[in-house]
């Protein structure tokens, strides 16, 4: 995480000179102890993450997909002259374990238009969708799948 | 020819976001609107940076735009979240206007 610090810092910046990189070191240490200390994170955790770097981009591109195919079927809706719609809520049970999988998928069915998470308590999804075949296949969707390999 | 395509590019994205706007207003309630609003904040700003990074030469550039995204991707569902949650919470007859399912 410390690396990862220290290069967004340097990105930010958009050049390298001496002292931005001394007081990159510097910042990051202090942000990097704070995170430790406070939030939980630690270097153990952050090497099992490393291993797991090829799937978060497969999971980055398959987010992107969904988000693109989701967008133009809520496009068609709106455009569409008569709009007949039928909102739904729809609530359905998910078996991921860690809670940092529960929250990624709320996030990731949020993020795609056409379902929103309204409410996730104990892995109990509460969605909200602008038409029933938008949340016909959310239980076992592909982020579902992927989940449960970055889990494992 | 770069200009082209990010011109094409970023009038896609504006389209985007002419049309989330407009589902905005033709969208009935709160719950719905939603919806519409998500699409200019997924699919429109990333039509948008992706227009922005064809046009930058600088790699470092084009991380710092890549980031943009990212960032708005992670924190965007959590304000749509927080407003439906608190449609939800406040508004009592809130379940009339939803087929459950």
């Amino acid at each position: 995480m410390y690396i990862g610090l220290l290069l967004f810092w340097i990105i930010l910046h958009g050049r390298i000179t001496v002292e931005i990189i001394v007081l990159g070191v510097l910042i990051c240490l202090g942000l990097d102890w704070f995170m430790c200390k406070f939030l939980g994170y630690s270097v153990k955790k952050e090497i099992s993450w490393m291993k797991k770097i090829p799937l978060f981009f497969l999971y980055g591109g398959t987010l992107t997909k969904e988000i693109i195919k989701s967008n133009l079927a809520v496009i068609k809706i709106i455009l569409s002259p008569k709009m007949e719609i039928e909102p739904t809520l729809h609530t359905f049970q998910t078996n991921l374990k860690t809670e940092e999988a529960r929250v990624l998928l709320a996030n990731s069915i949020t993020l795609t238009p056409g379902t929103y998470t309204v409410h996730l308590e104990d892995g109990v999804y509460l969605i909200h969708a602008l038409d029933p075949s938008f949340a016909d296949g959310v239980e076992e969707s592909v982020f579902v799948d992927l989940l449960r390999k970055l889990e494992g | 020819m770069r200009e082209i395509i990010a011109g094409i590019f970023i009038c896609l994205g504006v389209i985007v976001f002419v049309i989330s706007v407009f589902g905005v207003f033709r969208l009935r309630y709160i719950l719905n609107k939603i919806h519409s609003a998500a699409l200019g904040d997924t699919l429109g700003l990333a039509l948008i940076v992706i227009g922005l990074i064809v046009l930058q030469t600088e790699a470092l550039q084009i991380l710092k735009l890549f980031f943009i995204v990212l960032f708005f991707w992670i924190s965007a569902p959590i304000a749509t979240h927080m407003i439906a949650k608190l449609e939800t919470l406040t508004n009592e007859s809130y379940e009339e206007r939803v087929k459950d399912k």
